[in-house]
């Protein structure tokens, strides 16, 4: 019935291991499971977070203290999880935030986006809580941002700007590689300095973000270095998102198709 | 400013009216257009209504049922001698503020050292539906029920809980309403960890024995808890378009103002014992659901029932939930 039940799948890199985390941390959420044994370097990978509990937070901090990576860092944070790092003193403990969403809202579709911020490339932007003009991806419109951007981005006080080390990077690079199906970039990405572009991405469609990362090609890993810690049968839903993902493309196509018939009769 | 300090502003009534209105309420309020909204929302329910808009006329010793004070508009000195004064009307739930801004810094003050039980949020004008309600409940001590903050006929529907693993269910039902009514993604975030907060604290910490010590209080939340038939817990989730709310409540009374207000300051002011290390909870959950709501609301029978309260404005950007001041209630019916 709860189809927000936690999975955890880890990828491991030479002595690194990306951590991804989707669904729910609450009280069935084993800490053990987002502890990976012996990695010296562990990045996790929080896109597929929709919520998590008061005693989700407990489990994850009790998880963090007993980590024993001499570099943790977390990178696409949705902003459920950016109001743990501002509401739960030490939520992140001595890892760095990499990189968070920001919310936005369009008046005119009522609909709610988000947009990654790179914080290695653009931490100014959390430092002076000044997040970037976007537009809506459905009508072009000027979005607002959909918070206060004084509290959302508060966080940067207590996590300065983060300095991830080289097999870090990789990892990082491996998690936007290896992301759920890519998605066509909608309207311009934002104003970054980023070395993979942020795409928007509507909420209704956010847990098969996607980025691009020229550098990422270069690496390649074994099938097997990707495991699954599923509590929940996460490996299906995967696979039903690459689905609808496709479904999406080929319908995004033939419209395509359809508005270029037109154009080229009239 | 046209208002004299200790004019009775009591309207006349007519021979033979009846009237139930009983009591008598402070108004402190310094804007007179605001002070007049308000006393006359106040009229409507209290017998008498003293308005003033000069803190140091005020007549300490007066014998006041309601205190309706705008908090924003005192000083730091003031702020702490209203408590100070008052400590008994607060005590006893008769304090009612009046706030439009309402940093972390001031709820640790609020919450921590002045034990303040009720916040009334100030956006905009002051809503009138929600000080009639306030007042009423503290003055008539009808105080249950998640009705009396939505409009009428609001279709509400009721889910019994003895078990930990029928949260499940709450939460599907909490999603399902939220998608019936288009609430934003971010916002149902919040509605379910109110649903999530409440529900779990209903069954973990409410129950307690027949000595009042608590039964499953110690117990990580992740060991699964029943309770008897006769113990249930009534969860009641409904919108009437303008907000959406949900009611847990259990048989058990034995959440206490105190703890609640504790428990927010310490979580505000997010110290090293924010987390708490004791077996158990987080000692987070009330905190989690004060900043998840427009408005939290606790209604307290000593041992017999708690009701916690949490409702949500619907309408508006996430941007502005953020920004808006947030309601706060403890009511006690002994």
């Amino acid at each position: 019935m709860n189809s927000s039940k936690l999975s955890v799948a880890t990828t491991a890199l030479d002595a690194g291991t990306l951590v991804r985390v989707e669904g729910t941390i609450d009280e069935s959420t084993e800490i053990q499971t987002l502890l990976p044994a012996g990695a010296e370097v562990v990045i996790y990978d929080l896109d597929g977070v929709k919520r998590i509990t008061s005693y989700g937070v407990l489990q994850w901090v009790k998880a963090l203290k007993e980590l024993r990576a001499r570099y943790y860092g977390f990178m696409r944070c949705r902003p459920c999880i950016v109001r743990q790092f501002n509401m739960v003193a030490g939520f992140g403990k001595q890892g760095e935030v990499l990189s968070v969403y920001l919310p936005y809202f369009c008046e005119g579709c009522d609909a709610e986006f988000e947009n990654l911020l790179d914080l290695r490339a653009d931490f100014v932007i959390a430092q002076t809580a000044s997040p970037p003009e976007v537009r809506c991806p459905t009508c072009s419109a000027v979005a607002e941002f959909d918070d206060v951007p004084k509290s959302f981005l508060a966080f940067s006080s207590d996590y300065p700007k983060p300095h991830p080390p080289e097999l870090a990077v990789r990892l990082i690079s491996e998690a936007l590689r290896t992301a759920a199906p890519r998605m066509r970039s909608l309207s311009p990405p934002m104003r970054s300095s980023l070395p993979s572009p942020a795409i928007p991405v509507p909420i209704s469609t956010r847990n098969i973000a996607t980025f691009t990362n020229p550098d990422s090609r270069s690496l390649s890993l074994p099938p097997s270095a990707t495991t699954m810690k599923s509590h929940g049968g996460s490996p299906e839903s995967v696979d039903r998102l690459r689905k609808l993902q496709d479904d999406l493309d080929v319908t995004r196509d033939r419209l395509n198709k359809m508005i270029k018939d037109r154009k080229s009769k009239t | 400013m046209s208002m004299s300090a200790g004019r009775n502003n009591a309207p006349t009534r007519p021979r033979g009216f009846s009237d139930a209105a009983a009591g008598r309420a402070l108004l402190m309020e310094r804007d007179p257009a605001c002070a007049r909204d308000i006393a006359r929302v106040l009229r409507t329910v209290v017998g008498t209504t003293d308005v003033r808009d000069n803190f140091s006329a005020i007549e300490w010793q007066g014998k006041w049922d309601v205190a309706v004070i705008n908090y924003d508009q005192l000083s730091q000195s003031e702020k702490d001698r209203v408590f100070t004064r008052f400590s008994e009307l607060n005590a006893s739930g008769g304090l009612l503020l009046f706030a439009a801004q309402t940093e972390r810094e001031e709820l640790v003050t609020l919450f921590g050292r002045h034990k303040a039980r009720k916040l009334l949020a100030r956006n905009g004008p002051v809503h009138a539906e929600d000080l009639l309600v306030t007042v009423q409940k503290t003055l008539r001590k009808d105080i249950f029920g998640l009705d009396k903050y939505l409009g009428w006929g609001a279709h509400a529907r009721r889910l019994s809980v003895t078990s930990s693993s029928d949260k499940e269910h709450v939460l599907a039902g909490c999603q399902s309403l939220a998608d019936a009514i288009g609430l934003s993604a971010r916002k149902t975030e919040l509605l379910l960890t109110v649903a999530d907060e409440l529900t779990t604290n209903a069954l973990y910490d409410a129950p307690v024995d027949a000595l009042s010590r608590a039964r499953h209080a110690g117990l990580p939340r992740s060991e699964r808890v029943e309770l008897a038939p006769t113990e249930e817990i009534a969860v009641t989730f409904a919108s009437d378009g303008r907000r959406i709310g949900i009611s847990v409540e259990d048989p058990f009374g034995s959440l206490r103002p105190e703890t609640v207000v504790d428990y927010l300051a310490k979580c505000f002011r997010r110290g090293t014992d924010q987390i708490d290390r004791k077996e158990g909870g987080a000692g987070l959950g009330l905190f989690y659901a004060f900043n998840s709501l427009s408005h939290f609301v606790a209604n307290i029978e000593p041992r017999k029932r708690t009701e916690l309260i949490g409702l949500i404005e619907i309408a508006g950007s996430f941007r502005e939930f953020e920004q808006r001041a947030k309601s706060f209630n403890v009511f006690v019916e002994e």
